[in-house]
């Protein structure tokens, strides 16, 4: 269990009726008892989330989603253009991206590519990293 | 941005499609354990698996537009959006952009802060984030903040 926030007291209500328990005044804990031991996706497969409840104090009752290992491509070293290639941007592109500046090299990432994946995972040098949307 | 670095393994990152608090959850390929990065946080922690409890640091990045971005790194590469599988028909789930606070005192090693939007970022005139997302803009609401406000 996990003491989470600390709150005012005229929030206890509110966090109340958001499913968190009000333990004493000023203080709410989310912990065992209000969740889910698991989550089960969409393709049947079974996620433990008792840690995620117990130790790390997330409300497991409020995993939504699933369309489980799959349903998003898996992305490992994509492939970057540079100045020259086809399908470079010009330079007065006013796409929305996620810049990344390691190990002496420079990357972009379009926000819009980054939707369909979510992750790529990529490296510079010897760091190996996930860029994720 | 994190680190795909655990336990001397190179971790391979995806989503599965499920969401917390709005945000996807990631699982990695090679021990399908679960990984989310909490409110506040500065790293993404495992919730569930073999690595349940490990954390992968957050690594610099931001959010810009590829015109000043090029800006200052004239040689940037771009990742090739055509280079990308395509998801499956199946798939479901949207996207999430994370959200959150940066503990107090703390200072990313070369100063740029992931999130931070570089002088003279200006959003696209026009531009329209997919299902009304805004990346990293630091107003989206979260539970904290409707129970902060009374709103639950």
């Amino acid at each position: 269990m996990k003491t989470r926030h600390l709150l005012p007291i005229g929030a206890a209500l509110g966090a109340l009726l958001m499913g968190c328990t009000q333990h004493s005044e000023d203080r709410i804990v989310v912990g065992p008892g209000e969740g889910a031991d698991s989550f089960e996706d969409r393709t049947g497969k079974v996620w433990d989330l008792r840690f995620a409840g117990d130790e790390v104090g997330m409300n497991t009752s409020t995993f939504t989603g699933g369309g489980g290992i799959g349903s998003f491509p898996i992305v490992t070293d994509p492939t970057i253009l540079y100045e020259g290639d086809a399908g470079y941007p010009s330079d007065d592109d006013e796409s929305l991206i996620i810049g990344v500046d390691l190990n002496g090299s420079a990357k972009a990432y379009s926000i819009n590519a980054l939707i369909g994946v979510e992750v790529t995972n990529d490296h510079f040098g010897d760091d190996y990293v996930a860029v994720a949307y | 941005m994190y680190s795909r670095e655990i336990d001397g393994r190179t971790l391979t990152f995806a989503s599965v499609g499920i969401l917390y608090e709005d945000t996807f959850v990631l699982f990695d390929e090679e021990t399908e354990s679960l990984w989310y990065h909490l409110e506040g946080d500065i790293a993404m922690t495992a919730i569930s698996g073999e690595y349940a409890g490990m954390r992968s640091a957050e690594l610099p990045s931001g959010y810009t537009t590829w015109r000043v971005w090029k800006q200052l790194h004239p040689k940037s590469g771009w990742l090739d959006p055509a280079s990308l599988p395509v998801r499956s028909a199946g798939g479901r789930g949207r996207g999430g952009g994370q959200t959150r606070q940066l503990p107090e005192g703390f200072e990313p090693p070369d100063g740029f802060q992931p999130g931070q939007r570089p002088d003279g970022f200006e959003r696209p005139e026009g531009f329209e984030p997919s299902e009304g997302r805004q990346p990293n803009d630091g107003e989206r609401s979260t539970r904290r903040d409707r129970v902060d406000q009374g709103q639950g």
